[in-house]
């Protein structure tokens, strides 16, 4: 019982914090969310991964349409990104039984860390 | 318009991180905006619409291989879902030089963390990892 309240409220608020995130950043629900699938698979690192695309992606679908109608967009760059964003995305989905988690948990936290200085400095 | 090469790019770049299921928001968002000079509302919004196409063939591939749970995500998604309507309501509220430093803050603190548990803390990664193999 108290086992499935602490699920439960871990279950919210990551939620929670990841709809907000994602809301006013446009982006990042999937960091929030990783760790608490993580969580809720039992350290399944690889479960956890695909099913982060399962919650962000009604996230996505929500806040792009409320995004819609006071951003105006560049239909030449949202065209192209997206292209590449598909391409990349299902070369993704395959290799992710493959791959080490470690080793690209470590490259991201790399590039990650530049990105983030540059965007902040 | 010069820049679509550029463009593919960075897609593919955060595409295959967004694949992976690790938040490719978190880089289109920052490389648009940082290469190319894209007003921060606008890389955000290419960044979600980009997602969604995206975002259901990665979930029917998965789910073709039997990794999605749709019971175990019900209640994130819909405390998710419910927020970010909220939040994105209100996204235009706030100051755009300081929503660009937050959302630097948080991903280099993010980026930093990441690498820090991943080359330090390896030894636990690693039972974890033959936890679930078996």
């Amino acid at each position: 019982m108290k086992q499935k309240v602490k699920t439960i409220s871990i279950c919210l608020l990551g939620g929670i914090l990841a709809g907000t995130l994602s809301g006013f950043f446009g982006g990042g629900g999937g960091l929030v969310v990783l760790p608490i699938l993580t969580y809720l698979f039992g350290g399944n690192s690889k479960l956890a991964h695909a099913n982060s695309i399962l919650v962000i992606l009604p996230v996505t679908v929500v806040s792009s349409l409320v995004y819609l109608n006071y951003v105006v967009i560049n239909e030449y760059r949202l065209i192209w990104a997206s292209v590449g964003v598909f391409l990349g995305g299902i070369l993704g989905a395959y290799i992710l039984p493959k791959l080490k988690v470690k080793i690209i948990n470590i490259i991201f936290g790399l590039i990650l860390t530049v990105v983030g200085f540059r965007m902040t400095f | 318009m010069n820049e679509w090469y550029i463009l593919l790019l960075i897609g593919l770049i955060s595409g295959v991180f967004a694949g992976l299921g690790m938040g490719g928001g978190t880089f289109l968002i920052p490389l648009l905006s940082i290469c190319l000079g894209v007003y921060l509302r606008e890389a955000q919004a290419i960044n979600l619409i980009s997602f969604v196409p995206m975002g259901i063939v990665a979930v029917v591939i998965q789910s073709r291989r039997k990794m999605i749970n749709f019971k175990k995500c019900l209640l994130i998604s819909i405390s998710a879902i419910i927020c970010s309507y909220i939040s994105s309501k209100f996204s235009n509220l706030l100051n755009v030089s300081i929503a660009k430093r937050i959302f630097g803050v948080f991903i280099l603190s993010h980026g930093v963390f990441q690498v820090i548990k991943n080359v330090f803390w390896s030894k636990c990664a690693k039972t974890r990892e033959t936890e679930c193999e078996n």
